[in-house]
């Protein structure tokens, strides 16, 4: 047992990887690009993309559950075929990296825009992707481990951070409720169910976790959890901003560490809340690298993965540093939304029915020798 | 005197033969230490030797239980018609007596302080146990201090400590196997655990790793843990030496194993964990809420000495904006005068530091408190007059060495100190930015390391069932059960306490 040799996580460390995965999208552009669209109602989107993306979510454990054991890309392989398997390897990895790219361009923008503004930005990313990469080679262990040691000071962080802005809160600001509308708001959150594409992508990392029931409680609380706190966290955005001044407002979550202050003596307390989510987004970009090696790995049917992750974090950087400005980025980040979520929402079902058929064809030629005995 | 197929020498029926050989081997006459006392076993009419090496054996045991008895008996009636059998059967009194045939064993046995007889006639030698090394008495513990408790500590002599550690754990399952280590001058390397506790597979692992050091000799401990180590270029220490028997006796409850050796004032323990390097002996021996008031003022004092230069480069030179308005005016106003940026005026200051310390270890005792006075005291005030240094950074090192001290382990003392410096850099280089890519970098090393297997942050993370004496203990009867990552084999340390008193 050494640092290089892969283990089995525990139910306790992966959900921890879960929260901060997807929790994370509470302190990104994710929260700000909703906001465009879903108005005062922009906290509603995260719980009915949680809705829309449980359906998916479900399908997907059935297949799962009867391939105990098994992850993502051994069942798409098992089923598809090599031809089959590499292809939705690939699509999967496609996304999560074009995903991954953008959203890590995202948080280097927050870091130069609101803290580093005479520092390059590429000095910037490059120093984040590599520390990600470090963080990402001591392997999934590294990151549930270090997930678990630190979550309860970060929910802890986020609980204060409320607990201070609590009297800035004006719940009234939340109306008119719905925002532009139930329709649109629906539309909305259907179509940014890809904000959880984590959900379909962890399954991949299936055999790394110690049992299927810690897999399923884990990704499951991780998620509600997450979306739960992530709606809340919106709604606290409006009712401390108000609209329609949160849609100018870049990046609502580091605002709002900005008007934080412990008593009359310390009045600027942001830093202590900006270094703390500096350390979980590199593990956060630690946990994407891991994913993206693996996923391309088994691909390309690679041995080791370990050995892609350099690349990855490469390409990462390089796809990163395409969009001009943060306007582009955000603009890449609605089409990809919109591509992805058809993707993530389309294999579930698709491996359902892969699956179907191929148990019907086996079915028969194993219950032949049952039949005998 | 035939060699034998393994290359072993074995022993002649010729007395004179074989003195010679054991001279040629210890070189006599040059070499004074070989001590030849040749007899006459009156009861059996032969010749005899008796050899043992001076300062390795007890003169006075070797007189009393073996030369008076050979010597002084006359009547001839023994039971046994070998001479060897009869001298060490029905003649010599002393406690021990084997019969060794070659003389690397000879050898080796001798310069452990055991003494030979050879017999004319009879091509085996007889050996007693009579090590008589000289060693300081039991005293004080000098680096694991305690208020409360034993004051007992090991000492250079491997027997008195493997007596104290029985002293202290009374349990038939407490098991002491010996192995050799160095091909030159072999020593004796006792690995000790309660075999009903330890997990097989750590134990066999230590034998194995003991089993693969290949060198000439190893003296002591600390070198012993050195050869012994998987991570030879971490920061992070994967043993820990304990000079309290009690100490070691927890551990031993606990599954982990110890090793002992002659001339180290200590035991080894292994594997260990980052709880059990920031433990303090006294933990226990003290009342809940008092030791966790101290181990909470040792966790801050943890943070402190990691963190704080890194910090105050940080928040003076990236994010002012955390200060207090009127700090910052003050810190200012004593900066004005100071012509060094703020990172050359810690790293002046820390290197300062970081010399007192290592000249009050290198000095005699008698001067030591001088280097103190004048080292921290007149240094630092003469320094903030002359301008070199802002009051402000004084009181920041002296805090930050203050604290440092409150790790009771020396290793872990100095990964912190060298954490420190590379914090510093990290701190004074991006800010806030720096120092959090650092610790990450940090704790996914530490999550990652493993002393003999076992994660070196266990059972906190990755998460194993414990009483949870890591951060914070429990009162003592709820800490039932052993912490589950060194995978003992009897998990309960005590039954559930049925009623309420």
């Amino acid at each position: 047992m050494t640092a290089t040799t892969e283990e089995k996580i525990g139910g306790r460390e992966f959900t921890s990887i879960f929260l901060i995965a997807v929790g994370m999208k509470l302190s990104d552009i994710t929260t700000t690009i909703l906001f465009e669209s879903g108005q005062t109602a922009g906290w509603m989107i995260p719980l009915l993309s949680l809705g829309f993306m449980l359906i998916a979510y479900v399908v997907l454990m059935s297949v799962l559950k009867r391939r105990a054991g098994q992850g993502l890309p051994e069942i798409v392989f098992a089923i598809g075929g090599k031809f089959g398997g590499s292809l939705i390897c690939l699509l999967l990895f496609a996304a999560a990296l074009l995903m991954t790219a953008v959203t890590s361009r995202g948080y280097v923008d927050i870091i130069n825009v609101m803290v580093y503004q005479r520092t390059p930005l590429y000095v910037l990313y490059l120093m984040l992707m590599g520390v990600a990469l470090y963080v990402a080679h001591r392997g999934f262990s590294a990151i549930a481990r270090i997930s678990w040691l630190i979550i309860f000071l970060i929910e802890g962080a986020i609980v204060l951070l409320v607990a201070i802005i609590w009297q800035d809160i004006d719940w009234l600001r939340l109306y008119p409720w719905a925002g532009p509308g139930v329709l649109p708001i629906v539309r909305t959150g259907l179509m940014h169910s890809a904000m959880f594409g984590e959900i379909i992508l962890a399954t991949a990392l299936v055999p790394h976790v110690i049992s299927f029931k810690a897999f399923r409680i884990g990704s499951a609380l991780g998620f509600v959890v997450s979306s739960v706190k992530i709606s809340f966290l919106m709604a606290v955005y409006v009712s401390v901003f108000d609209y329609p001044e949160i849609i100018h407002i870049a990046y609502p979550f580091q605002q709002l560490t900005k008007n934080t202050s412990f008593g009359r003596v310390f009045t600027h307390a942001e830093s202590f809340f900006i270094a703390f989510w500096l350390l979980i987004s590199v593990i956060y970009f630690a946990f994407y690298i891991y994913l993206l090696a693996y996923l391309f790995g088994h691909a390309v049917r690679a041995d080791n993965h370990r050995k892609l992750q350099l690349p990855m974090a490469g390409l990462v950087l390089l796809i990163g540093l395409v969009p001009g400005n943060t306007e582009q980025v955000r603009s890449y980040w609605e089409l990809l939304m919109s591509y992805s979520t058809w993707l993530y929402w389309a294999l579930p079902f698709i491996i359902w029915l892969l699956d179907w058929f191929w148990r019907k064809r086996h079915a028969k030629p194993q219950a032949k020798p049952q039949a005998d005995a | 005197m035939t060699s034998r197929r393994d290359g072993k020498t074995e022993l002649s029926t010729l007395l004179a033969a074989n003195l010679d050989r054991l001279k040629r081997d210890f070189a006599w006459p040059a070499n004074q230490s070989l001590i030849i006392r040749n007899l006459v076993i009156a009861s059996l009419k032969r010749d005899a030797a008796v050899i043992y090496l001076e300062g390795a054996a007890d003169i006075g045991e070797i007189e009393k239980r073996i030369l008076e008895p050979l010597v002084g008996r006359t009547d001839a009636n023994f039971k046994n018609a070998d001479p060897v059998d009869a001298v060490r059967l029905e003649l010599v009194t002393h406690r021990t007596g084997k019969t060794a045939c070659s003389f690397d064993e000879i050898v080796n046995l001798m310069l452990n302080g055991w003494t030979v007889v050879l017999i004319e006639g009879v091509d085996r030698a007889l050996m007693f146990e009579t090590r008589g090394f000289e060693s300081r008495q039991v005293a004080e513990p000098i680096v694991e201090h305690v208020i409360r408790g034993p004051k007992e500590a090991f000492t250079e002599s491997a027997s008195i400590n493997r007596s104290l550690v029985r002293k202290y754990l009374r349990d038939r399952h407490l098991v002491a196997e010996t192995l050799t280590v160095g091909d030159r001058a072999a020593s004796e390397v006792t690995i000790m655990y309660v075999k009903d506790l330890a997990d097989p597979n750590i134990v066999d692992e230590v034998k194995r790793r003991i089993r693969e050091v290949r060198t000439d000799a190893v003296s002591s401990l600390p070198l012993l843990e050195q050869y012994l180590d998987e991570h030879p270029y971490s920061l992070v220490p994967s043993s820990l030496h304990t000079e309290r028997p009690d100490r070691a006796c927890v551990f031993l409850l606990e599954g982990h194993v110890i090793l002992i050796m002659d001339n180290s004032p200590a035991a080894l323990v292994l594997p260990v964990t980052l709880w059990s390097l920031v433990h303090s002996a006294e933990d226990h021996y003290m009342r809940w809420a008092y030791s966790n008031f101290m181990r909470i003022i040792r966790l801050l004092a943890l943070f402190v000495a990691v963190m704080t230069p890194s910090v105050y480069i940080a928040v003076s030179t990236f994010h002012e904006e955390m200060i207090p308005t009127d700090l910052l005016l003050a810190i200012a106003a004593t900066r004005e005068k100071v012509p060094f940026p703020a990172l050359l005026e810690v790293l002046l200051m820390e290197f300062a530091f970081e010399l007192v310390r290592e000249a009050a270890i290198r000095v005699p005792t008698v001067i030591g408190p001088t280097i103190g006075i004048v080292g921290a005291l007149i240094l630092g005030q003469a320094a903030v007059e002359a301008n070199i240094i802002s009051p402000i950074l004084v009181v920041i090192v002296a805090m930050t060495g203050i604290s440092s001290f409150t790790i009771p382990e020396p290793s872990l003392n100095v990964t912190v100190r060298i954490t420190r410096f590379i914090l510093l850099f990290a701190g004074a280089f991006m800010g806030f930015f720096g120092i959090a890519l650092v610790i990450a970098c940090v704790l996914a090393y530490l999550t990652t390391y493993t002393s003999y297997g076992v994660p070196f942050l266990s059972p906190l993370t990755p998460h194993y069932r414990s009483s949870g004496d890591m951060i914070l203990r429990l009162p003592l009867h709820r800490e039932r059960i052993r912490p589950h990552n060194l995978n003992p084999q009897d998990t309960v340390r005590r039954p559930e306490r049925k009623s309420k008193r």
